[in-house]
């Protein structure tokens, strides 16, 4: 009836068994969709199983109950489907920028010099202009980020996967690299999946925000951010932000009173 | 292209400045040692046979080049075959025991096992199974060569970022692509630690079977002359035995900086 989800995951259970032989549930019928083009964000305190449901969107786990699907097509534990980018950069020492941008398509067993001319081309609208033959040593750790997010485009994927790929950074390359990445995802007109404990990054840089509850993880409120695009330093500063922020903030509090 | 040469263009000056740094101090060193020898062997009136003074050895070398030169080779020649068969086998054992757990427990005891046997023990008998030939020294030189790498090995194989493997495994990357793009280049630092262990070993392989049972080569070379008393002549094969295992740990040096610029850069 309704339009297609690009992604849509329904009823995801995960339990696994602790050391001391109990059962642990890290989420409980976890239900929710991003569409085709949207920034959503999963908003939870640690250990509310934001990675683990990561880990089995992208095919690596599969859930103890509940499915995946990407435009109606299922994809429970298949991989291969999704761009995913974690929380570290994971760049190897070893390769130069570009040679870590283009990691993705050689592992596809894609062209090597048709993934070059192409981590080239996008290489200066990702702020990397000049660092191409740098290794990862040289880089600080907004540059790093960069790398890896430009990695993540070029795995030809609509649906990218974000798990904190800001958490590392200090305070303000946080804010700067928020911007960037609105700018990049507006850019390169992908669909965002992201991971973040932080309010703040999560109300500037979604369409909607799923907030999590703690362990087992269950959607406990979506909220649509209807802040204006495109969004800049000053969207931060304006009333219906700090609306936003003060509902959002609500339900955290709440959130974190139960426990 | 370019790249490349401007990366050892770099590597090139970087070498120069150490040069200043950290051989100069170490030359001064060794030649105060030397000056000190050949002063005391005058002073103190020191037989030839006992101590022979560094001036004479450099005459015995001189002298004696052609010998020494053919000997060097062939046992260049173990060394060399020796420690690439050492390298192999001990990269394919840790490929083994890296990925295979059954393998691994039947492997390891065995590899670690194998180094609590003497050396000098089991050279008699590879010259009983195997000859006077190359072959005795070859293997010698192997089976004290395979142990660190393969245990260097093992762990390099082992130092990839478990979140690197998964972000290809999310690309459905093969087991193949995954030990080509990260889990060998991941170890190829170890690798390199093993060898440069290894390839000094493999020098002290070779001159043991060599002490064992041989007709040529500089360990040969050495028993010899010492059996003649030609204390001079042992001293001359002892300095090229060194020159040619410093050329080796050198040479290993230096491929670790081609091989890895990214180590050395600042």
């Amino acid at each position: 009836m309704a339009r297609e989800h690009l992604l849509r995951v329904e009823n995801l259970s995960m339990e696994y068994p602790s050391r001391d032989g109990q059962r642990i549930r890290a989420l409980h019928n976890l239900s929710f969709h991003v569409d085709e083009g949207e920034f959503v964000t999963l908003l939870g305190p640690s250990g509310c199983g934001k990675s683990t449901t990561f880990n089995i969107i992208a095919g690596l786990f599969e859930p103890t109950t509940g499915r995946v699907y990407l435009r109606d097509k299922d994809i429970t534990g298949q991989t291969g489907f999704v761009g995913y980018m974690f929380q570290k950069d994971l760049l190897l020492p070893w390769r130069t920028v570009l040679g870590n941008m283009i990691l993705g398509a050689e592992a596809q067993g894609r062209d090597r010099r048709e993934a070059r001319k192409e981590a080239l081309a996008i290489i200066e609208r990702l702020g990397l202009k000049g660092r191409e033959n740098a290794y990862p040593s040289q880089l600080s750790g907004g540059m790093r980020q960069r790398v890896a997010f430009g990695r993540t485009l070029l795995y030809h994927k609509d649906l990218l996967l974000l798990d904190e790929p800001l958490g590392a950074l200090d305070a303000q390359t946080r804010e700067y690299m928020q911007e960037w990445l609105l700018e990049v995802w507006t850019e390169f007109q992908k669909t965002v999946l992201l991971i973040s404990h932080d309010l703040d990054e999560a109300i500037f840089l979604s369409d909607r925000i799923y907030v999590l509850t703690k362990q087992p993880g269950r959607v406990k409120a979506e909220i649509t951010v209807d802040l204006p695009r495109p969004r800049t330093a000053e969207t931060r500063l304006s009333p219906s932000y700090a609306e936003t922020r003060l509902r959002v903030y609500r339900l955290i509090r709440e959130e974190e009173a139960e426990i | 292209m370019s790249e490349v040469t401007r990366t050892v263009t770099r590597q090139t000056s970087l070498i120069g400045q150490r040069f200043a740094r950290d051989v100069v101090p170490a030359l001064a060193l060794l030649l105060l040692i030397i000056g000190g020898w050949e002063v005391a062997t005058i002073v103190l009136g020191i037989h030839p046979v006992i101590l022979p003074s560094p001036s004479l050895i450099v005459q015995t070398i001189v002298k004696d080049w052609g010998l020494l030169y053919t000997n060097m080779l062939y046992t260049l020649w173990e060394v060399l075959i020796g420690f690439g068969l050492g390298f192999a086998v001990g990269l394919i054992l840790a490929i083994l025991i890296v990925y295979s757990p059954a393998l691994e427990r039947a492997l390891y005891p065995l590899v670690v096992a194998s180094q609590t046997i003497p050396v000098f023990a089991i050279a008699p008998l590879l010259v009983i199974w195997f000859g006077f030939g190359i072959w005795p020294k070859v293997l010698i030189a192997a089976l004290i060569v395979f142990f660190p790498i393969c245990v260097n090995e093992v762990e390099g194989l082992r130092s990839a970022e478990p979140e690197m493997i998964d972000l290809l495994r999310s690309l459905s990357a093969s087991r193949w692509t995954i030990f080509r793009l990260v889990e060998f280049p991941a170890s190829i630092p170890y690798l390199i630690a093993g060898t440069q262990v290894g390839i000094a070993y493999s020098v002290i392989g070779a001159v043991i079977g060599e002490w064992v049972g041989s007709s040529r080569g500089i360990g040969q070379l050495m028993l010899a002359a010492n059996a003649m008393i030609r204390t001079d002549r042992v001293f001359a094969a002892i300095v090229v035995l060194s020159i040619v295992a410093l050329a080796l740990f050198a040479s290993v040096t230096l491929l670790s900086r081609v091989l890895m610029p990214w180590k050395y850069i600042k």
